[in-house]
């Protein structure tokens, strides 16, 4: 595979913007169990804890985002980590996105999203 | 003419003296973007979290989206200042589309600059990381 880090960089924004545009509709899950974690996960679970997951389908893929919370020190800056997978129709974990920029973005979109702040209003201001 | 020693000396020790300068310069160069490589990155993150932010609410927010533009343009340019434009030969892109962005304030535009914003924060952190590594 001939992919670099920018195309990563690229897909994650994509994601990002298909997120907000609602053509990606996401979901909650139970965070990602640790044995199905890839390596960095791994490494990763610890010093954080997973916290919260969101899962989509796309193109036939499972996407699925879980934040990990530090367990060292939650208000220092640096304290979420993210990480971004492709699971098989098994949940079982088949590639993990490289921690590039923007996954953390694309979890605030995600909360965004499930906030539904625009049909809120809405029913506020229809009464 | 050059003739005597001294006078070959004098030249030797302009040369030495111009190519000290250009050193300590260099260092110096280094050590300010080694310290400020961080915080400018803590910075441009902080830009693209806005960015994300305005995004999803476009239309009503297009005003704040400009005004993080200009503030993450000027820190985009002290970074190219702190690189020199050879090395900084990549925040062009990001450039590029905030002119293309003031020109035509339309979403498709915004979405380019942040996706840019993107692959910058990312050539910092590499950058710094290589930095890390190599001390």
């Amino acid at each position: 595979m001939a992919l670099t880090q920018g195309d990563f960089v690229g897909a994650v924004a994509r994601l990002n913007d298909l997120t907000r545009r609602q053509l990606i509709k996401w979901s909650p899950c139970v965070p990602t169990p640790r044995s199905h974690a890839g390596v960095s996960a791994a490494i990763a679970v610890e010093m954080f804890k997973q916290k919260f997951s969101f899962e989509a389908t796309y193109d036939e893929r499972i996407l699925r985002i879980t934040q990990f919370e530090s367990l060292i020190n939650p208000l220092l800056p640096g304290s979420y980590k993210y990480t971004l997978d492709v699971r098989d129709q098994d949940g079982s974990l088949t590639f993990q996105f490289p921690d590039v920029e923007g996954i953390s973005d694309l979890f605030r979109s995600i909360q965004t999203q499930k906030l539904d702040i625009e049909g809120f209003i809405k029913k506020l201001a229809t009464g | 003419m050059l003739s005597t020693f001294a006078d070959w000396a004098s030249v030797i020790s302009l040369g030495v003296t111009v190519v000290n300068t250009y050193l300590i310069v260099r260092i110096k160069q280094g050590i300010v973007l080694n310290l400020t490589l961080e915080p400018i990155l803590s910075r441009l993150r902080e830009n693209s979290e806005n960015m994300n932010r305005h995004l999803s609410y476009y239309e009503l927010h297009s005003d704040n989206f400009l005004k993080v533009v200009n503030v993450c343009e000027a820190n985009i340019k002290t970074i190219r200042h702190r690189l020199g434009y050879r090395r900084g030969w990549f925040l062009r892109g990001v450039l590029r589309s905030m002119r293309k962005y003031r020109k035509d304030r339309t979403q498709p535009t915004a979405q380019e600059v942040y996706s840019s914003l993107l692959h910058v924060c990312q050539g910092v952190a590499n950058m710094l990381e290589e930095r890390r590594i190599t001390g």
